[in-house]
């Protein structure tokens, strides 16, 4: 990961929580700070607001934000994937799922779960653009340089920062 | 003379001694890898999924109470302990209990609970505050991983002791000393049958009656008896009397149910009293050990009197040995049989689901992951849906216009469409009966179920096909060699000529599809199957086109996910994890999914199919169903054989299927059987909340249905259809052939 994509990675966080502010009115909102830390890289997205229709969804995904925090990813896992059960076309709860298996290593999976989410995004540009450069990212560390430069490419129309 | 004949005294002993050597490491390595592999002292238990309270959540106050007392809470006035609920109407106060559940321990907490209109409108903790909580799930079985059969194991610790003290007593009086045989019972047996000069008596121990059960045949001859005596010795050799008598427990042969046979004594329990085995009484543990002699002998349903003395004199036994009080051996005595009638026996809650438990297991998971003791097994049962499912195929075909004396059978899935979950699984019309499981074994011709798969063959290239593409439903003969020829016919028994791609499919036409399949090639159909997974081994036919190509309703289910699921495909799962007895997860399979299906492309076959449960063969559920979305396919085969449903409502897929075992026509049609299952079953299945959602890659346009032209929205007629961007039809000068004026 060059340096210039982690500032992207950091000023994209920084675009979504800018963009998570508006959320509708009487739904619920979790809000997570994230320490950053500089030598990884999906991760350092700072913060990221994502803002739900249900109670429980939204008290889940805080969980599961916590135990990514303390590097508990098996459990972080575990309530995303309790909260698909309860809103199974959420399209940030699949992206993040596709974060998550990435950090384990999982790249296709993630590639995958990353692809769904986009299915389900409908016009989320920045939603979008973050999966694609997860594809692109869990491609490169796949070793499909040509893969993931296709879905650099394709992230870059969806905007970015 | 001796002296001369002394070498080959020796040698023949040499010979002898060899050959019970090497009899022994034979016999020894088959039984260390057979009985090694099996856990007899360690089913795994099965668990449903747990229950979530989520505000929102479609939950009625009664189906919450119906969960609850299955898993074993008490309603009580006052909510103290965990375990405990109390109903007020729609509110309820609830104490849940600690669990440890597939992603993490939880504690108990106590919940306020409130309802309003058949749902949960808020749950709140101690503080006030909304609550995450859930119920912890129903323990539904116990299954032996490894070994495909329907058996109730049992943990020693499980069994009443006086049953094991007992069986010892009667069986074998030695058990804890002896190595596995012992010379001077067989001395004796043999001594008192020669007298006798038949079989009287036997000198097994319960390890030779093991090793009888486990790994040999009936036969009474020399060899099994030596190989018998053999593979005992190399029992108690490796294994630990504990590890025996488990083992024996659960493989005792206790009498027959029709075709099946009662093997341990957690079935026999069940079988003979409907009861678990921990729940036992001592009248009734004595005639179980009583019929080991002879099961079919002392059946105390045929043979109640015969019964009753071999249970008396087990129970007389079991007294002067000193294992129950002579009183209470008294008192057992006068005590009826106690055995329950057959139909009131229930093996087990879901025997269907566990079957697939079982399977997915087998498959999932590698064998030495599975060899530990106290493993949990969390599925993705869903005991609401399950029992929608259940009730609706144990009710609906009663009234449904069937043949005369048509033993008809039935099945279902159902799953969770975008994660694949199994969450029911019916295989039988009585759901309570274990043995064919159609709904993961019958492999049946899907008829118009695999159309689908053709006009999704089409729509791949949007640049030749699009739902607005004319398809000529015309006579057609295919030579198929020979002399042989195939002619598709509609179920109307008539033409249509020249109709839209998207009509060929809602309204099922045959010719049309066969055509349509034809012009794009066997191969073509053939790669897609293989795409959604679920092509079988031999090449296509052209009869195939119309479904003459057999799947199981869990196939067919899985074939509908990915067409529902935004072509998507994911592996249907029935577990969710498997626990050891530390909470700590095995191998875990958590959500995959992968892309086999472009999702513009899957979006125009569900509009398609939409259009089939709006205005198409599936049109019935506009009234049976009436303010639900779904979207579906009706199948029928030949001769009314099979009766087939599959769709989804935008949060479940699910299955249906109707015939005979006999393969005999049943008399139904698709939508007049299948289809009114699967809306009844749908029916009591909360609808989702579903936001109608377009991919990003699709326009729609107004066509007229005649030319497949694009109109303005002005004309009558016109139909709004879907096209994958840049297939858009040309336009018509004005209407086409439609009409012109409002619509």
């Amino acid at each position: 990961m060059t340096k210039a994509c982690t500032i992207r990675w950091l000023l994209f966080g920084l675009y979504l929580a800018v963009a998570g502010c508006a959320t509708m009115p009487g739904e619920d909102e979790v809000s997570v700070e994230q320490e950053r830390d500089t030598t990884t890289t999906i991760e350092d997205d700072g913060t990221i607001r994502h803002s739900v229709p249900d109670r429980t969804v939204a008290l889940l995904w805080e969980r599961a934000e916590r135990a990514r925090r303390e590097d508990r990813i098996e459990d972080a896992i575990g309530s995303l994937e309790r909260a698909l059960q309860i809103s199974p076309e959420d399209p940030v709860l699949w992206s993040r799922m596709a974060e998550l298996q990435l950090m384990r290593g999982e790249f296709a999976v993630a590639e995958n779960l990353a692809a769904k989410s986009n299915a389900l995004a409908d016009d989320q540009r920045l939603l979008r653009y973050r999966n694609w450069l997860l594809i692109a990212e869990a491609r490169k560390r796949r070793g499909d340089d040509e893969g993931a430069q296709r879905a650099r490419a394709e992230a870059e129309r969806y905007g970015g920062p | 003379m001796l002296r001369r004949a002394r070498p080959w005294l020796l040698l023949a002993c040499g010979v002898v001694v060899a050959f019970v050597a090497v009899s022994f490491l034979l016999l020894d390595a088959r039984v260390r890898t057979q009985f090694g592999q099996t856990q007899w002292r360690v089913p795994a238990h099965v668990y449903t999924r747990a229950l979530e309270l989520n505000a929102g959540a479609a939950l009625s106050p009664e189906a919450l109470q119906q969960h609850l007392d299955r898993v074993g809470y008490q309603a009580v006035e006052r909510v103290d302990e965990p375990g405990e609920y109390r109903f007020a109407g729609e509110r309820l106060r609830l104490h849940t209990r600690a669990f440890h559940y597939p992603d993490g321990p939880e504690s108990a907490q106590r919940l306020r609970v409130r309802f309003r209109d058949g749902r949960i409108a808020a749950v709140t903790g101690e503080n006030g505050g909304a609550a995450l909580a859930r119920i912890e799930p129903q323990r539904i079985g116990s299954v032996f991983p490894g070994r495909q059969e329907d058996r109730i194991l049992v943990r020693l610790d499980d069994v009443p002791a006086f049953l094991i003290e007992g069986l010892i007593v009667v069986e074998d009086r030695d058990f804890h000393s002896h190595f596995g045989v012992q010379p001077s019972a067989i001395l004796r047996a043999l001594i008192a049958n020669i007298r006798a000069g038949r079989t009287v008596q036997g000198g097994s121990t319960l390890t030779q009656q093991l090793v009888k059960n486990f790994f040999l045949s009936d036969a009474q001859t020399l060899a099994r008896k030596f190989t018998e005596a053999l593979m005992a010795l190399s029992l108690e050799w490796h294994y630990d009397k504990d590890r025996i008598l488990a083992a024996y427990l659960n493989e005792i042969y206790l009498g027959q149910d029709g075709g099946r046979s009662i093997h341990g004594i957690g079935l026999g329990a069940r079988h003979w009293f409907n009861r678990p085995v921990d729940e036992l009484e001592l009248h009734e543990a004595a005639l179980l050990i009583g019929m080991i002699k002879g099961p079919s002998w002392y059946d105390p349903r045929s043979h109640p009197e015969r019964a009753r003395i071999r249970r008396d004199t087990v129970l007389r036994i079991m007294a002067e040995t000193g294992v129950i009080e002579p009183a209470r051996a008294r008192e057992a005595m006068a005590r009826p049989l106690g055995v329950v009638s057959r139909e009131s026996v229930r093996l087990a809650d879901y025997p269907a689901y566990l079957d697939l438990v079982r399977q997915q297991l087998g498959r999932d998971y590698r064998e030495q992951d599975l060899r530990e003791e106290g493993l949990r097994v969390f599925t993705w049962l869903d005991p609401l849906i399950q029992g929608a499912a259940e009730q609706a195929i144990r009710d609906r075909p009663d009234s449904l216009p069937l043949q005369p004396d048509a033993d008809l059978q039935a099945a279902a899935v159902v799953i969770e469409r975008d994660s694949g979950a199994v969450v029911a699984l019916v295989g039988d019309r009585d759901p309570r009966l274990s043995g064919f499981n159609r709904a993961i074994s019958a492999h049946r011709p899907i008829g118009s179920l695999i159309k689908p798969v053709v006009y999704l063959t089409a729509l791949q290239d949007s640049q030749t096909r699009t739902l607005a593409s004319r398809v000529q439903d015309a006579p057609l003969e295919v030579d198929l060699g020979g002399g042989r020829s195939w002619i598709p016919r509609n179920h109307d028994g008539e033409f249509r000529g020249e109709m839209l791609l998207i009509d060929a499919l809602v309204e099922s036409r045959n010719a049309a599809t066969a055509r349509l399949g034809l012009e794009l090639g066997l191969d073509a159909v053939q790669q897609n199957l293989r795409r959604l997974r679920v092509a079988g081994e031999r090449n296509l036919v052209p009869a195939d086109l119309l479904g003459s190509l057999s799947m199981t309703p869990l196939e067919v289910t899985r074939l509908y996910q990915t067409l529902a699921a935004g072509g998507f495909d994911t592996p249907l799962r029935s577990i969710a994890a498997v626990h050891d007895s530390d909470g700590e997860s095995l191998r875990r399979y958590g959500l995959e999914v992968s892309p086999v299906i472009s999702a513009d492309t899957a979006f125009l076959l569900d509009f398609a199919l939409e259009q089939v449960a709006e205005r198409g063969t599936g049109r019935a559920l506009q009234w049976l169903l009436p303010d639900r979305r779904v979207a579906g396919k009706t199948g029928t085969t030949n001769d009314l054989r099979d009766s087939w449903f599959a769709g989804h409502d935008g949060r479940h897929v699910a299955t249906v299927w109707l015939g005979r075992d006999d393969n005999a026509p049943a008399g139904l049609s698709g939508s007049a059987g299948a289809l009114r299952v699967w809306a009844d079953m749908m029916q009591r299945i909360p609808a989702p909340v579903r936001t109608p959602r377009t991919p990003a890659g699709i326009e729609w346009a107004r066509i007229d249905p005649r030319s497949g032209l694009r109109v303005s929205r002005h004309c009558r007629d016109a139909r709004r259809l879907p096209f994958i961007e840049g297939s858009l039809p040309p336009r018509a000068s004005g209407c086409g052939e439609s009409p012109r004026g409002p619509r």
